[in-house]
């Protein structure tokens, strides 16, 4: 009977294929940056309406701001402090099947302002390019015409489906973290619709992931006549950076990269301050207390007496690990899968998403709902235009399949 | 103080003394950083007119332009700078019948970049000021010295040459010529830096040179694309470990990388890193060594997929210690003991304009300015008595060596 509901879903979707394209055409040509709040506003506008339209209770959260300043400056640049625009958060009771689902997807994008301008929704041979059209308002597309199919096919749904659309992905979701973990803990199950793989493939474990930020301040000091005075942070921070990079190592799932390094004033003087910043990635949960500790460890080394090193250190995307519940939601996408006449495997990435900070409330997670892409962030971001449709529907299939599945929720 | 000239010169420079004060503010209040030409030619012109009423001859030249392979120099001494629109470097020469030829230099341009500068004051026996002791003080000494020999009939020497360069700042590169020009017909050099500590002057300088150093490796996203990737700042942050560790104090051997910067996102392998570096050495021998034990650290592959570009120029050969050193400050010495003055003579790992003079195999005494101190800082200052002591020991020092002090020494 399950692949009955697929094919029937599907079939509701090939109808309003168009509709789905113009949807997405619209949207990609929404300019909404993470840094242009009247951008993203303006697309959650829409998105609260066209739920409130399928007959879902819409609220319009507020961000809240995250305790620790430093982390707005890190991924808001010079937007910090100004926030954020409310998320979407819709709720459609009344289904007849089992469980709370949650779909997620972002609104803002990874792109300048003013790149829609640049870069327009176009098809060229079997894709669709433009802004941000693969991360991700293929997913946002996606999760509003799965919405729309599970009613109008009359599919039984889980009790209640809850739609997040939140607004600051792209910058670390660190204002929308408290709104999705609360959701999180609400659902049985979190379906992300970040872009499938260029291979096809759906997500079912994604890495977590730290940013980091080293200050070493030493004493500057003129090369010439202040020799004995002289305390260089660009040495003492060098000492660091290497034995930080000794930390790498995939095969105990560490991932860790010092990607920027600046210091030093002038070429004469020894160096009164130096900054370096860093990404780490782990695997699982005691990696990262590992992790956590040895980095603590390298910023406190006396390297060069007279140095003095203050260490930021904050794991916003937890890991999210592959579990049992995993595998059984793997399961029901080889299913739905199977009745599309396709594969859709499902891979562990080393990237991270709001599907983190769902799993990270031990809700099982499933991510790359979405189409299928690549060049994702670039001026040739691409999705793979007969999947548009096609992962709209595997997303309406899961809700439907999980709200008939036994012992899959949490 | 018996000795009638030491007391001649003496009496004149204390009655000088207010007008030394005014002098210096009104340099003091011209800003001129060695990029602000107005600024280095006011300064220029306010000296030359005033030894053009004592019989100097000025002119205005300019230096040669750099060889093909030291070019890349230009901009790394003055970033986003033509060369070609400096002040112009003044040479002023007196000539008499008298015997010996001595060469006097000063700088025109200080360290205060535009904007950066601060009010003359004078708090007690400090007048502080941007540039005073570096060295606007230095400018006042040399001038009062000359007016003294003047105005008391002592000038006993063949040729008194001034040099006033209007790029010490930028490492002397338009300068350089006129003064070995200069150099190649006098026999004693004089150069008017503000005293070290205790008002001691420099018998030596080291030599300095500069070199920038550029690893590229290869970038890539810090996640999934990691093993692609190889950093930049990593390897770079080896060499810079290596390059510090080249330092040795007890052969005068120092080296500093002054300014790092590398990457430009956190969760990207850094694809490039560039680093500049400053190196001093007391003379030829050492130089060639470091710089042959830098081209090994630049060129040493520490992660495959990297590599380097390196270069590396000495820009200011430095002044050796030699026997005619020590003759010089005999002779100098002699003269502050007849006006009371005390200084030691000190090694100086630093070099300024006077470090052309080195090969030409000239002694040159430096740090013949006032005393001084907190260079480059808002509290940079000199000791107002010093203006008059220095200003007499220079003087007195001229005439010991115009009556034949220099060849009656063994």
């Amino acid at each position: 009977m399950n692949s009955d509901a697929t094919t029937t879903l599907h079939m509701w979707m090939r109808a309003h294929e168009d509709d789905l394209i113009d949807f997405l055409r619209r949207i990609v040509n929404m300019d909404t940056s993470t840094a242009n709040r009247p951008g993203v506003e303006a697309l959650a506008a829409l998105m609260a309406t066209e739920l409130a339209g399928l007959g879902f209770a819409v609220e319009r959260p507020a961000g809240v701001r995250p305790e620790q300043d430093w982390l707005d400056a890190a991924f808001m640049g010079a937007e910090a402090g100004k926030g954020i625009a409310p998320g979407v958060v819709g709720r459609l009771a009344g289904g007849t099947g089992r469980g709370k689902l949650l779909l997620i997807a972002h609104l803002d994008t990874a792109f300048p302002p003013g790149s829609p301008a640049e870069n327009p929704f176009r098809i060229d041979n079997e894709r669709a390019y433009g802004t941000a059209v693969a991360d991700m308002k293929g997913g946002v597309a996606g999760i509003l015409f799965a919405c729309r199919a599970l009613l109008a096919t009359g599919a039984e749904r889980p009790a209640q489906i809850t739609v997040l659309f939140d607004t600051d992905e792209q910058a670390g979701s660190i204002w929308s973290r408290p709104l999705i973990e609360a959701e999180a803990r609400a659902a049985d199950w979190g379906l992300d619709t970040e872009p499938g793989r260029a291979g096809g493939q759906v997500v079912g474990q994604r890495a977590g992931i730290a940013i980091g930020e080293l200050v070493v301040e030493g004493v500057e000091a003129h090369l010439g006549t202040g020799y004995k005075d002289g305390r260089s942070a660009i040495e003492a921070l060098c000492r660091k950076v290497i034995a930080l990079h000794r930390l790498h190592d995939p095969d105990r799932g560490v991932l860790l990269n010092v990607g920027e390094f600046a210091g030093g004033t002038r070429r004469n003087l020894y160096a009164g301050r130096a900054v370096a910043r860093l990404d780490a990635r782990v695997t699982d949960a005691p990696a990262w207390e590992r992790l956590r500790a040895e980095i603590a460890a390298i910023a406190a080394a006396d390297d060069v007496p007279g140095t003095r090193c203050t260490l930021k250190l904050w794991q916003h995307r937890p890991p999210m690990p592959w579990t049992p519940q995993t595998d059984r939601l793997a399961a029901l996408v080889n299913e739905a899968a199977a009745a599309l006449g396709t594969e859709i495997p499902t891979i562990a990435t080393l990237g991270a998403s709001d599907a983190n900070l769902i799993a990270g409330q031990g809700t099982p997670t499933l991510c790359g709902l979405g189409p299928v892409g690549g060049a994702i962030m670039t001026r040739g971001e691409y999705i793979e235009l007969p999947t548009l449709a096609e992962r709209a529907t595997l997303v309406a299939a899961l809700a439907h399949k999980l709200s008939r599945s036994e012992g899959t929720t949490a | 103080m018996t000795d009638p000239a030491a007391s001649a010169i003496r009496n004149y420079l204390e009655s000088q003394r207010p007008a030394m004060l005014k002098f210096v503010e009104e340099l003091v209040n011209i800003e001129s950083y060695a990029t602000q030409p107005g600024g280095t030619n006011a300064v220029g012109d306010r000296l030359c007119r005033e030894l053009e009423t004592i019989g100097y001859t000025t002119e205005r030249t300019r230096g040669n332009t750099l060889p093909p392979d030291r070019k890349w120099l230009e901009e790394f001494m003055l970033p986003g700078f033509d060369r070609s629109l400096l002040g112009d470097q003044r040479i002023a020469r007196w000539r008499g019948n008298g015997h010996g030829r001595a060469l006097v230099l000063g700088d025109l341009d200080t360290a205060f970049v535009p904007g950066k500068g601060f009010p003359f004051s004078i708090d007690g026996e400090r007048a502080l000021g941007p540039g005073i002791a570096d060295m606007k003080g230095g400018l006042t000494v040399a001038l009062f010295a000359l007016k003294a020999l003047h105005a008391t009939g002592l000038n006993n020497l063949a040729e008194v040459t001034c040099v006033f360069s209007t790029d010490e700042q930028g490492g002397s590169l338009d300068a350089r010529d006129p003064i070995e020009r200069a150099a190649a017909h006098s026999d004693w050099v004089f150069c008017v830096e503000c005293a070290r500590e205790g008002g001691n002057i420099m018998g030596s300088r080291a030599q300095i040179g500069v070199a920038r150093l550029e690893v590229f490796g290869r970038d890539a996203h810090a996640g999934s694309a990691y093993a692609k990737g190889v950093s930049a700042i990593e390897a770079m942050a080896r060499k810079v470990t290596a390059i510090h560790a080249l330092t040795d104090p007890a052969r005068e051997i120092y080296l500093c990388v002054g300014q790092i910067s590398g990457g430009w996102r956190r969760s990207v392998i850094a694809g490039h890193c560039l680093c500049t570096i400053d190196i001093r050495t007391p003379g030829p021998e050492a130089w060639a060594e470091v710089e042959a034990a830098l081209h090994r650290i630049a060129d040493k592959v520490e992660l495959p997929g990297s590599r380097s570009t390196f270069q590396i120029a000495s820009h200011r050969p430095g002044v050796p210690w030699t026997e005619k050193t020590d003759r010089l400050i005999g002779i100098a010495h002699e003269a502050g003991d007849e006006l009371g003055v005390k200084f030691g003579v000190l090694r100086s790992p630093a070099a300024g304009s006077s470090a052309f003079v080195g090969p030409l195999g000239l002694p040159c005494l430096d740090g013949m300015g006032p005393l001084g101190g907190d260079l480059m800082t808002t509290q940079e200052h000199i000791i107002i008595p010093s203006l008059v002591e220095r200003a007499a020991l220079l003087a007195a020092t001229l005439h010991k060596l115009g009556a034949g002090a220099w060849e009656a020494r063994p």
